[in-house]
């Protein structure tokens, strides 16, 4: 658990991002992780000088996650990387990438997954 | 008369004279005017978030530091930061006054090369060339003290790799003041050279509620007026070393470049303070056990807060690494300086963020 | 046509394409160019447009966005060219080809003539394999200009007429 962070549901999440707009927060990044059992746990970082705040989230991969976008436009970025990498469900982001920012149609698809089927694995060294 | 306007979509980039690096930037334009921008990333997007979970803690100092190889230093000093704290471990004072005087001759290279870059953008050759002359001078210093150039490898998980002896602390001080005798000549030219000025000023103003709301970070949001710093948390040696932050209040290119000269001199007296305040001692210890939990690391890099999430789990792979770089964050403050320019102006724009790709898509 | 030859190696044009390098390389290509080191004492010259060059320089991986990229600056370069791979992504993709989104080295697109390993290669290597580059741009101009002869000349013995148009071509 990180320090200064606050636990919320899906439900609070933009009334809890307005009122640190209202006490002048600004948004740093947002951090996703897998959980490794089919939920996600989220991170919205937010910093006045130099104070961190953060709001934790869990969520599953279909949970609607409602985008931060109308109050921090910055956010576009992290989201639509959110979305592309982990395949997470945000709507509506102010600039939506389609989850082709980073990847393109031939890359892997949602490579940052636990079980992404993605080898990377120590090669065996020919005897 | 007939209005001949019209709208037309450029993409710019990948590949351009001006971008040292491939991103490319959707413009909408009427005529010549830009009317709105649209970034395109991904030129560079490898994956190393991941790759630093299938790594050990260990190796991933060398998978972080290969985000980016102008800040290599300051990634692996972020990265070590984040799991000594997760470890519980306390780092040497001597450890941390090495890292200083790395982490800042770093940012002295980096905005050397940053205002000989900007200089070429406005097609200023010779002082890019004179600019790139004095960075080589911190280039060797690198090189003698860790033996490599832009990749150093200095910090491991409790301290650094290596120690800096009496006789190169004394060279690096006299060096560091050459270095600010030479940096009067260029200042001229940056701040009073009528061209120079007629190219930056006013050009890709960003106001102090803007640069806050859009997260901007580093030398943007400083040159906007907001006097925010990570170094005055006190990471590594900075708290014991006198030192302040650089602000201007204009936020245009020209404030970008003056606030980055003031580094510069601060970078420069920072290294000459911890090279004579150093105390004798170790230089690393051993982690005090595994890493657990959960951490957010951050400091300041040339180009602003970088900041790093690290969830571990008890063993000896990392669960998750995730890095928010710099120019990750000044991307949007970018797209809002870009509107109502000329095209021409561009490229003064796009380099004033001081952009660094390979760090946003790691 | 024999001025050109000797032209060609006195001035070749370089192109610099940072494919998905970490920027270590990069800085250390433009590094090369400066005064300290000065390629242009080789009559190097950095252009931006591929159309003049002579030598692609090549740094990073390639992942699945840039190869389109890459493979565009490399057909419109005009031939003979010469290509450069510096640094260990680019000879083999380093430390990245374990990723997801690296293809692997430059070579799995491109024919690669010069190879630089290093992770950063010194500038004095990069000096080296520019060197290099032009020593074989002249050498595959030359190749290129004996098969022209021997084109011509067969032309010849077809028609022996129509001199002055075969050599034209």
């Amino acid at each position: 658990m990180l320090k200064n962070s606050k636990d919320i549901t899906i439900d609070e999440l933009i009334s809890c991002v307005s009122n640190l707009k209202y006490r002048g927060f600004r948004f740093v990044t947002a951090s996703c992780a897998d959980n490794r059992d089919g939920t996600f746990s989220l991170y919205y970082h937010f910093d006045k000088q130099l104070e961190l705040e953060n709001i934790a989230l869990t969520v599953s991969r279909d949970t609607a996650i409602p985008c931060i976008t109308t109050l921090y436009l910055c956010a576009f970025l992290v989201e639509n990387e959110m979305k592309e990498l982990f395949g997470l469900t945000i709507e509506n982001i102010a600039i939506d990438y389609e989850g082709r920012m980073f990847l393109t149609e031939d890359a892997p698809r949602e490579p940052m997954t636990y079980g992404a089927n993605i080898l990377i694995e120590r090669k065996e060294e020919e005897s | 008369m007939e209005d001949n306007s019209f709208n037309s979509l450029i993409p710019f980039g990948p590949q351009h004279p001006v971008l040292p690096e491939p991103i490319q930037i959707k413009l909408v334009l009427e005529d010549e005017k830009i009317i709105s921008a649209e970034p395109a990333i991904g030129y560079v997007h490898r994956g190393l978030e991941k790759l630093a979970e299938k790594k050990d803690i260990h190796q991933s100092i060398y998978v972080v530091e290969r985000i980016c190889g102008i800040c290599s230093f300051m990634h692996a000093l972020c990265y070590c930061q984040g799991l000594e704290e997760l470890t519980g471990t306390e780092v040497p004072p001597r450890a941390r006054y090495l890292r200083t005087i790395w982490g800042e001759l770093h940012r002295t290279h980096s905005h050397l090369l940053w205002l000989g870059l900007m200089a070429d953008s406005y097609g200023f050759e010779s002082l890019f060339y004179q600019c790139w002359r004095i960075r080589e001078k911190v280039l060797d210093i690198m090189e003698a003290t860790a033996g490599s150039r832009v990749i150093i490898s200095a910090n491991i998980l409790g301290g650094v790799r290596r120690d800096i002896g009496p006789d190169m602390l004394g060279h690096i001080q006299k060096t560091a003041k050459e270095i600010a005798d030479s940096l009067r000549d260029i200042e001229k030219v940056f701040l009073n050279d009528y061209t120079v000025c007629h190219r930056t000023q006013g050009i890709g103003i960003l106001t102090k509620e803007e640069a806050y709301e859009l997260g901007a970070v580093g030398p943007v949001l400083r040159a906007s007026g907001v006097p925010q710093d990570v170094r005055s948390l006190g990471y590594a040696a900075y708290g014991e070393l006198d030192f302040e932050p650089a602000t201007e209040t204009a936020g245009d290119s020209y404030a970008r470049t003056k606030v980055r000269l003031k580094e510069l001199r601060n970078a420069l007296s920072l290294i000459i303070q911890a090279a004579e305040k150093i105390p004798e001692g170790e230089i690393s210890v051993k982690l005090a056990r595994k890493p657990e939990g959960e951490t957010v690391s951050r400091l300041e890099q040339p180009r602003g807060e970088c900041l790093y999430y690290i969830k571990a789990n008890g063993t000896d792979v990392l669960s998750r690494v995730r890095v928010r770089t710099p120019t990750f964050a000044n991307i949007p403050a970018l797209l809002k300086m870009l509107p109502g320019h000329q095209l021409s102006a561009l490229p003064v724009i796009l380099l004033s963020i001081d952009p660094c790709i390979s760090c946003t898509e790691r | 046509m024999k001025l050109i030859q000797k032209a060609a190696g006195k001035s070749p044009w370089i192109i610099h394409y940072d494919c998905n390098s970490c920027n270590g390389c990069d800085i250390e290509i433009l590094a090369s160019l400066t005064p300290i080191y000065d390629a242009e004492r080789f009559g190097v010259v950095n252009v931006g447009n591929p159309k003049h060059a002579d030598i692609l320089i090549v740094s990073g991986s390639v992942n699945y966005r840039s190869r389109r990229v890459l493979e565009n600056i490399w057909r419109e370069m005009p031939g003979p060219k010469v290509v450069i791979a510096v640094g260990a992504c680019a000879c083999t993709g380093g430390i990245f080809s374990d990723c997801y989104n690296i293809i692997g080295g430059v070579d799995k697109v491109l024919p690669v003539d010069i190879y630089v390993p290093g992770c950063a290669p010194k500038p004095e290597a990069i000096l080296d394999a520019v060197v290099r580059a032009t020593e074989k741009l002249v050498h595959k101009r030359e190749e290129l200009a004996a098969r022209q002869a021997e084109h011509v000349a067969k032309l010849r013995a077809k028609d022996p007429k129509g001199g002055r148009n075969a050599e034209k071509q």
